[in-house]
């Protein structure tokens, strides 16, 4: 699957939530961690569906999760 | 490696071997002209059973009780995967027919048991094609963070 243009703080939110794993934000948001996995990694974008839900894990809006990096491909984080 | 990575696998490794023993005996049978040896066809024989051993690869233990069969991820790569299989059917059904037209002219004859053969042959490139656009579309997972 190509890079997403999609960048996230996946992974600074999670160790910022208490070291979360990405099985529990996985279980959180209703996927596989192999999911959290690339899309933590900028090569998945998730569904809107999905960007709302690990949103909701860490108590954040869309838009403190996701940035929309239009030329970029290396995620933030 | 989820379920369907596991399937891919199988379906890989189970088709790479068919064809290849296959292709062996039609090589044996119709250009030696000579019947396959004991030792090839016990070979063959160890070789299925150690395929439909690997089965029991597919018996998975859940990462987490919570953790889906399958998410919205995993059925874009399947819904790849098959457009993939589905257009290798065509390009394939193509050169079939140019090559058995280029073989044996416009007006050739083939025996009817060929066309089974080559229907069997198709069908078994087409489940690699899709275990290997589901294996690439996977790509490697990282190690839990």
């Amino acid at each position: 699957m190509s890079k997403s243009e999609l960048g996230n703080n996946i992974r600074r939110l999670r160790f910022a939530h208490g070291e979360m794993t990405q099985q529990k934000l996985a279980d959180i948001a209703g996927v596989t961690r192999q999911t959290i996995i690339a899309v933590e990694q900028g090569k998945y974008t998730p569904s809107l569906t999905l960007a709302f839900k690990i949103s909701a894990a860490f108590n954040l809006k869309v838009e403190d999760v996701f940035l929309f990096q239009p030329g970029e491909t290396i995620p933030k984080g | 490696m989820n379920k369907t990575q596991k399937g891919a696998w199988f379906n890989l490794g189970g088709s790479l071997f068919a064809i290849c023993v296959f292709s062996w005996t039609g090589f044996m049978l119709f250009g030696l002209r000579k019947f396959p040896n004991k030792v090839f066809m016990f070979a063959t024989l160890a070789g299925f059973f150690v395929i439909t051993g690997l089965s029991l690869f597919y018996i998975r233990k859940k990462q987490s009780p919570k953790e889906p069969e399958s998410d919205e991820r995993d059925k874009l790569i399947q819904r790849n995967a098959v457009i993939a299989a589905f257009v290798s059917v065509w390009v394939l059904l193509f050169i079939a027919n140019i090559s058995l037209q280029l073989c044996f002219g416009a007006g050739g004859l083939i025996p009817v048991w060929s066309l089974a053969i080559i229907n069997v042959a198709i069908l078994y490139v087409v489940l690699i094609v899709y275990s290997a656009a589901v294996l690439v579309q996977y790509g490697r997972g990282g190690p839990d963070e």
